[in-house]
């Protein structure tokens, strides 16, 4: 179990138990993660977790000995994500009418979200918004651009494709370090933090 | 009341009474009295007042409702005329119209068409009373409203009805209707279709749009959501704001964020496996199918270089390194005149041409160009050589110049 956890994490997945729960089960026991980070730590690395726990993922033990091509490549990779994933996650909340964010293991039904899309004027244009914002994406009915939207995400790790057959996708733990990510960008992006406050000053003033 | 007369007689009684359905307006109701009976008595046989319990009338909902909009008012939950009913009827003066055209009833067509053109007037004017509301909603924001659930519910209530009217919207805008007010038997009711509603449409859909989009931002304000959603739904409008741009700025910090030094992928190099037979086999494969690649010799003269006429062509000779140890060699086998000289023992001297090739390559030059030269070449034999052995090793080439 040892060598697929960590041959996981070598080739950058993030365990969850929604993808490998065979190696997020072997990784929970405290003995099998130490075992894991005395040998990941020769190397530089050593496992991570959200701050919500429910997911593994590998990070350089030292900042200053990586590549500066590959964070560059990993932080490009983020910032186009963002958008997009938060837009997805409003949709999501929107056509489902809940309030509560996307999480780990939720299932999302692409047929029952796209009905309600189709049947709101609102949530048509909130999903041309969303596929404009995906590089190379297209499409020329809901269906086509929702399946688009689903299938750049599915690529990106955010969801897994459940069942085919009814078109049931399950949130992964990528979902969990993308509300780490927000948290981050939301404390230190200048000008960011006061935004947000002031929205919510401004919704209970109203 | 149906004559001139009547409407007359019906505004002189308001006018008569205006400062009674004032009152009734604000207060909501009015006692009768000594001094007000007579005119109550008169309103309300006029439908202006209706009667309520112990002795007190207020305004009917017609005569309110109409103060309401001249007032602009404010209505709780306040609802718009049924323009889903408002369609269907004029749907049916429609398919009564098409009958009566087609079975050339004149007297018929006349009355349809008109009862048609008020209907697609009246749909006008509910849709835009309806947008009217709303935009009134949206600017005072439900400001005589005091706890926040109240405020919610009356979003709530906004917001399914824009959806209804959308609906409606779309009902009207029908393709199928398009061609049948386009048909020439609707000439009259077609025209007016193209006025009060096509030429309205788009404008329509916009402002109703627009307004939806704030009932749900209202919605999103009057909830009491997750802290962690509303964090989120006000980042998202921070980076629709122009905030995308700026997050760069915060990567300078992304040593304190685990989630942004992750370790995307450990296995970017890739090494052929040549030691299974499995392997060499497919490597050979590729290569089998591979171009071999060309070595460019170098061009006589370079690009930019200026060319002249008769100028002397120098080339480079392109000698490989064997080549030019043997001519060294070769000059040292001269200067030695009649000593046998080792090629053997001089390449190992030399360190510029391994032993073995070097003398693989004297060999080749003593079969092919030796009796074009003036060198004597002798071979010795490998002490290693099997005693049976049909071929022989050599161990050593020893040249001399000749006499």
């Amino acid at each position: 179990m040892f060598d697929q956890a960590v041959s996981a994490l070598l080739s950058g997945a993030v365990i969850c138990p929604f993808g490998d729960r065979e190696s997020f089960d072997y990784l929970s026991r405290e003995e099998a993660l130490d075992e894991a980070n005395r040998f990941l730590g020769r190397i530089g690395r050593r496992v991570a977790s959200p701050s919500n726990g429910g997911a593994y993922f590998l990070v350089h033990t030292d900042p200053a000995a990586t590549k500066r091509a590959d964070v560059s490549n990993l932080h490009k990779k983020i910032l186009g994500e963002v958008r997009p994933v938060l837009g997805f996650l409003d949709l999501c909340m929107a056509a489902t009418r809940t309030d509560v964010m996307l999480r780990p293991g939720d299932q999302i039904s692409a047929s029952a979200l796209v009905a309600e899309i189709d049947a709101n004027n609102k949530l048509r244009s909130d999903l041309q918004d969303l596929v404009a914002l995906l590089p190379r994406a297209t499409g020329v009915t809901n269906r086509e651009r929702f399946d688009c939207v689903l299938k750049r995400l599915e690529g990106w790790g955010y969801i897994r494709l459940e069942n085919a057959e009814r078109e049931i996708y399950r949130a992964t733990g990528m979902i969990e370090l993308f509300h780490d990510l927000i948290a981050f960008f939301i404390e230190h992006t200048p000008g960011a933090q006061e935004f947000v406050e002031a929205q919510n000053e401004q919704g209970s003033l109203l | 009341m149906t004559g001139r007369a009547d409407i007359q007689q019906f505004l002189g009684l308001l006018a008569r009474n205006a400062e009674l359905i004032e009152v009734c307006y604000h207060d909501g109701a009015v006692t009768m009295t000594e001094e007000n009976a007579g005119a109550i008595r008169a309103l309300r046989n006029a439908r202006v007042l209706s009667t309520r319990e112990e002795g007190r009338f207020g305004l009917t909902r017609a005569m309110r409702e109409m103060l309401d909009e001249n007032m602009q008012r404010q209505q709780r939950f306040a609802i718009g005329g049924n323009i889903g009913d408002e369609i269907n009827r004029m749907e049916k003066l429609l398919f009564e119209l098409e009958e009566a055209a087609s079975l050339g009833k004149h007297a018929e067509i006349d009355t349809y068409t008109s009862d048609l053109c008020q209907s697609l007037y009246d749909i006008k004017d509910l849709i835009t009373q309806d947008l009217l509301q709303f935009d009134q909603i949206m600017s005072t924001k439900f400001s005589d409203v005091r706890t926040t659930e109240e405020k919610m519910r009356q979003n709530a209530h906004y917001l399914e009805r824009t959806q209804r009217l959308q609906q409606s919207l779309e009902q009207i805008n029908r393709a199928e209707l398009h061609e049948k007010f386009a048909d020439a038997r609707t000439a009259e009711a077609g025209r007016v279709y193209l006025v009060a509603i096509s030429r309205s449409i788009s404008g329509w859909s916009a402002s109703l749009l627009a307004n939806s989009q704030v009932f749900e931002q209202f919605m999103f304000s009057f909830r009491s959501i997750e802290e962690e959603t509303r964090r989120i739904r006000a980042f998202t409008r921070f980076l629709k704001e122009g905030g995308q741009s700026r997050l760069v700025e915060a990567l300078d910090k992304s040593e304190t964020c685990p989630a942004l030094r992750r370790v995307s992928d450990e296995g970017g190099e890739l090494w052929p496996d040549i030691f299974s037979d499995r392997g060499r086999q497919a490597i050979g494969a590729i290569a089998a199918g591979l171009k071999p690649v060309e070595s460019r010799k170098p061009d006589e003269r370079r690009p930019g270089q200026r060319s002249k006429e008769n100028a002397p062509v120098s080339i480079e000779e392109d000698l490989a390194r064997e080549d030019l140890a043997l001519s060294v060699f070769l000059s040292f086998v001269s200067e030695r005149r009649a000593t046998w000289v080792s090629a053997g023992a001089w390449a190992e001297a030399s360190h510029g041409v391994p032993r073995a090739i070097f003398l693989e390559h004297v060999l080749t030059w003593a079969d092919l160009e030796r009796d074009e030269t003036e060198f004597d070449v002798r071979y010795s034999e490998d002490a290693l050589t099997p005693r049976r052995s049909a071929n022989l090793v050599i161990g050593d080439i020893e040249i001399c110049q000749a006499a």
